[in-house]
């Protein structure tokens, strides 16, 4: 019995010790070492996965998405643990859409990493990585990511801009406000066992998805815009066109569209350029309107006083004609207005003088950024009043040696409307910004008639629809080109319109371009173009006659 | 080294507590084992559910691509509607509910 029990302790004492070096070892292992030995770990086990943020959200007034992120993946591939290379070159060429050259150099470059492509739609990644993993391709890396996306295809894409396959904004909104629109990524850590499963999972940092932008365009009167400027390219000499729509009330930007217009199916970099704001054209005879409410706001003009209509006029020995160099018997500003006639406006302009005249403008805006919330604004081109000539005060009653942008003149006319209150034009929604008076609600009023009659009778008439009031000014201009002065074939177009004329509740303005042909006129293109929209846009329910207008809804 | 003074009951006792050591080692080792596929699965939850998301943004750009206004307006064309005549345009006024 006492050998047996000596033989148990023994055996007993040899396990204790045992098991004594094993609890020895653990505590070596998981407290002196336990830094290296869980880095070590960590290093196998642990994928630290950074998912990139989403990026805001950009809405129209109705909360209609423009521009949104969308799931995508991007696909890299490790060269030196690549399977089946020619299996994965057919693959990219036949579902990624790769030259057999490009694919070839992708997947034979010697590398650890290689991008094969990034932002990929995530129905073709899917099917990418199932056909890869079927045909036992080994080696390939799949990223989470976003690609930005546009619901409304190429709308108003020179206004939202685009983004780079960073999430980066290159240009538009997408760059003004990137600041405001992109988030912090996500970065989650995922637990793996030896074969891939992952048994657990935490967030290391929540992120901060981007902040949404909220427009004021509406995508209704955008999309009539973009497709009428795109039927009147298609049938007729214009090589370009833009249309801005305001709300002369509050100065929201309702449109502001051209054609033709970036395609990301087929891109092309400089249609990027919202030129409604960074281009300057000769504003042509839609200026005559604002010389003439200049004119009645200092009280020079009346309405019953007649001028000489007869072509040409010599000022400063330089004989000015009117368009056809066709002569009127005297006519009042109203006539003068509606028949478009340069003679008469160049007395109005004389009368007014230059530095009157530079004030009047300045106050309308011209010669300054209008502040429109989009990158690559310019000023437009107004000269200092000293630098003006005799010839220079008569010929900007016509809108000759004077460039503005369409949304300067949308903004100077949105004023008109607006019985003489400018407001800064803008893409988001806020209080109105008040940027000055410009005249007496009641000269407005009268020149806003005037407008109302040249668009009832004289050459705005094209743009006539029954029951709206439509009130505006055409223009047709040669186009200056800097160091060749006019050149023929090249001419703008515009009409800046309003309607009800005696109560605006929008102010449109739209511009064509050629470099084809002289025989460009503003009566064949622009001013049918806003009957056009106001007709589209009264028979989608946006607006409605005055008249119904007071009873029922307004657009 | 050990007297023979163990008795039946010191013997007992040491089995009981290695019983109960025993048996708290295994609810420890149960409870490791369950908290860990329940980890594993909430992981897996997890990472389903970011799938889903995933196709549920994707569907979803899929349906406003195809409820945009330049599908629609293709449709309509299609389908062989053209421009509202506006002379063919009439407005009903209706009254509110104070009649006015």
């Amino acid at each position: 019995m006492r050998t047996a029990v000596r033989r148990a302790s023994l055996v007993f004492f040899l396990l204790a010790l045992a098991g004594l070096a094993i609890l020895a070892r653990l505590f070596q292992l998981q407290v002196f070492e336990h830094r290296e030995w869980a880095a070590m770990a960590q290093a196998i086990q642990e994928d630290r996965i950074e998912i990139p943020s989403r990026r805001g959200t950009i809405y129209d007034r109705n909360g209609v998405p423009l521009a949104y992120d969308i799931p995508a993946y991007s696909i890299a591939v490790d060269n030196y643990h690549l399977t089946n290379p020619e299996l994965l070159v057919n693959l990219l060429v036949k579902e990624l859409g790769m030259s057999s050259e490009e694919a070839k150099a992708k997947v034979y470059r010697p590398g650890y990493f290689t991008w094969l492509a990034r932002n990929v739609d995530l129905d073709v990644a899917q099917r990418f990585r199932a056909l890869a993993q079927a045909q036992r391709i080994k080696g390939l890396l799949f990223f989470p990511t976003w690609k930005r996306a546009y619901p409304q295809g190429s709308m108003a894409l020179e206004v939202l801009g685009l983004v780079g396959v960073d999430g980066d904004g290159l240009s538009g909104l997408e760059l003004a406000f990137d600041e405001v629109l992109r988030g912090k990524p996500r970065i989650i850590r995922i637990l793996r066992a030896g074969d891939g499963t992952p048994y657990d999972l935490w967030e290391e940092d929540p992120g901060t998805p981007g902040q949404d932008l909220h427009l004021t365009l509406d995508s209704r009167i955008q999309w009539i815009c973009e497709a009428e400027l795109d039927e009147t390219l298609r049938n007729s000499p214009a090589d370009r066109g833009c249309a801005v729509v305001l709300d002369p009330r509050s100065g929201e930007v309702l449109a502001l569209a051209q054609s033709p217009r970036y395609d990301p199916q087929n891109p092309a970099i400089e249609l990027l350029k919202p030129w409604a704001v960074t281009d300057v054209f000769e504003p042509g005879s839609t200026f005559k309107g604002l010389v003439a409410l200049a004119a009645w706001d200092l009280g020079v003009v009346s309405e019953t006083e007649q001028f000489e209509g007869s072509s040409p006029r010599i000022v400063a020995g330089v004989a000015i004609k009117n368009a056809h160099n066709r002569s009127y018997p005297p006519l009042t500003l109203r006539d003068a207005l509606a028949q478009s006639v340069n003679t008469v406006l160049v007395q109005v302009a004389q009368r007014v003088g230059a530095p009157k005249l530079y004030e009047y403008l300045r106050r309308l805006g011209l010669g300054e950024l209008t502040g429109i919330e989009l990158p690559g604004e310019v000023a437009g081109l107004l000269r200092p009043p000293e630098k003006w000539t005799e010839v220079d005060l008569a010929v900007s009653s016509f809108g000759q040696s004077v460039g503005v942008t369409a949304i300067q003149l949308a903004a100077a006319y949105a004023a008109l409307c607006n019985d003489g209150i400018r407001i800064r034009p803008h893409l988001l929604p806020g209080k109105p910004e008040v940027r000055g008076t410009v005249a007496q609600p009641s000269s407005c009023q009268k020149i806003r008639e005037f407008l109302g009659y040249a668009v009832n009778t004289g050459t705005g008439s094209p743009a006539k629809v029954p029951g709206f009031n439509v009130g505006g000014k055409s223009g047709t201009a040669q186009i200056a080109i800097p160091g060749r002065g006019y050149v023929p074939g090249h001419v703008t177009t515009a009409m800046a319109a309003f309607f009800p004329w005696d109560s605006p509740q929008y102010t449109i303005v739209v511009i064509y371009q050629t470099s084809k042909t002289d025989d460009f006129w503003s009566g064949t293109t622009a001013v049918p173009s806003v009957g056009r929209i106001v007709r589209a846009m009264a028979s989608i329910g946006l607006v409605y006659p005055p008249e119904i207008t007071g009873l029922g809804r307004s657009g | 080294m050990f007297s023979d003074g163990w008795d039946r009951h010191t013997v007992l006792a040491l089995l009981l507590l290695g019983l109960l050591l025993a048996g708290l080692v295994f609810l420890y080792l149960w409870q490791g084992a369950v908290l860990a596929r329940l980890r594993a699965e909430r992981a897996s939850l997890v990472l389903s559910l970011a799938k889903l998301e995933e196709q549920r943004l994707f569907l979803e750009h899929k349906l406003r691509e195809l409820c945009s206004l330049e599908t629609l307006s293709q449709r309509a064309q299609a389908l062989g509607m053209g421009p509202v005549d506006l002379s063919r345009l009439h407005y009903l006024v209706v009254p509110d509910e104070n009649g006015g």
